[in-house]
């Protein structure tokens, strides 16, 4: 059975990017706007730790951690890499030199288009597997399933998992990038 | 993890092949733009002037930029030219941190304004040796003046200056033409009167009333405002 992409979740998608795109827009012309643009220079490492934080969604998917509900964990890591994004974006905006620096945040912005991506892709298989299991019972391949096994049998649905065959290199290719950015900067960073 | 081993072999590879590009391209990598004109030679070498994990070090400047040598002679030891650097004040500074007012790199520019000079970096000592960067102004109204500048005027501008006739010698003081002969009224009063402008006025005010020669309220004379 396949689930068409409904317009609304197409809006949806792009409606998300033109915001995060906005917002680091409206934030940058600020800091020029009052003169503290010194400020955007800094706003990397909340970027970076913030994007950091959201990947304790991950390590409770993987049982690494094992407290909180994953659900809530999903929502958390979707808002902390949209904030960190968005600070990630606003540092990139007031230097336009370093090609490694460009290199990171492309990765960052084809990494943050996947993860959007998969918002979408889950919300489907979601409702892939509440459609199924709304079948009547003899018409149903599995028996009923709470909430929970719900979310969890769509997180391991076809599509979901295709998608993090490529979900996952992305954002590792992010963090060899990035990663390689910090370092330079620490290397030649004036550190008075 | 779901990674397929080609996904994991190209991440590698891609892991190797910017790292090298990195370093074999460190200026188009990672630098922060263009250094400026005079350091051209050593664009492509960052650790010419940075010390890793350290920054740009005031010791690795001053390798090449011998303090006594600033404003006067170049790196190759040719004479300054330049009338910015004519002022050769980079051995009386209080602090030696180059990176302070300079910044080699056009992309920093954007954070923080450089070459700002301020008296304030200089030590107290040569703050006081006003002479030993500036030239003495030559005209009638400094000529007379001992060389003590900072009676008159302030380290962040030379003007507004204020002025007190008493540091003149007497004969200087009761030689007003000398320095205020665009001054003097040209009116029929005026055009009349002795030379010495004391008897009428004196140097804190130009407007008062003057018993000694007319009897007059000199405010309504002429339209000479307060002098000093």
């Amino acid at each position: 059975m396949t689930t068409p992409l409904r317009p609304s979740t197409i809006l949806g998608f792009f409606a998300q990017l033109a915001i995060l795109a906005a917002a680091a827009l409206v934030g940058n012309l600020l800091l020029r706007h009052v003169d503290m643009v010194w400020i955007g220079r800094f706003l990397g490492i909340p970027g970076t730790l913030l994007i950091l934080a959201a990947l304790v969604y991950s390590l409770r998917k993987r049982r690494v951690v094992r407290w909180g509900n994953p659900r809530t964990h999903l929502r958390v890591h979707e808002i902390l890499s949209w904030l960190g994004a968005l600070f990630v974006l606003m540092h990139a905006g007031t230097d336009f030199n370093a090609v490694l620096a460009w290199l990171a945040l492309t990765a960052m912005a084809v990494n943050v288009i996947s993860g959007l991506t998969g918002a979408y892709l889950l919300a489907r298989s979601r409702r892939r597997v509440a459609e199924a299991q709304a079948a009547p019972a003899g018409h149903r391949a599995e028996p009923a399933a709470g909430d929970k096994d719900r979310f969890a049998a769509a997180l391991t649905d076809g599509l979901m998992r295709q998608w993090r065959i490529v979900h996952i290199p992305i954002s590792l290719a992010f963090a060899a990038l990035a990663l390689g950015h910090i370092v330079s900067v620490l290397m030649f960073w004036e550190w008075r | 993890m779901a990674m397929s081993p080609a996904a994991k072999w190209l991440l590698i590879a891609g892991i190797v092949v910017t790292t090298a590009v990195t370093v074999l391209f460190a200026r188009v990598m990672v630098s922060p733009g263009a250094l400026i004109a005079g350091h051209d030679d050593i664009e492509s070498d960052c650790f010419a002037c940075h010390a890793a994990f350290r920054g740009a070090t005031t010791d690795k400047c001053v390798s090449c930029h011998k303090l006594a040598d600033i404003g006067r002679l170049t790196t190759v030891g040719t004479p300054v030219f330049i009338l910015s650097t004519l002022h050769p004040f980079h051995e009386m500074l209080q602090e030696r941190y180059c990176a302070g007012c300079h910044s080699d790199h056009e992309g920093l520019k954007i954070y923080r304004t450089y070459l700002a000079f301020s008296h304030d970096t200089i030590t107290p000592r040569s703050r006081d040796d006003c002479a030993a960067c500036h030239k003495d102004p030559d005209d009638p109204v400094h000529r007379p003046i001992p060389e003590t500048c900072k009676d008159c005027h302030k380290v962040e501008a030379w003007k507004p200056a204020t002025f007190d006739h008493g540091i003149l010698a007497e004969a200087d003081r009761r030689n007003c033409l000398s320095c205020h002969r665009k001054d003097k009224p040209n009116d029929p009063l005026h055009r009349n009167v002795p030379a010495y402008c004391g008897n009428c006025h004196t140097t804190t005010t130009w407007k008062r009333t003057c018993p000694g020669f007319c009897g007059f309220k000199l405010e309504k004379t002429t339209g000479q405002g307060e002098s000093d």
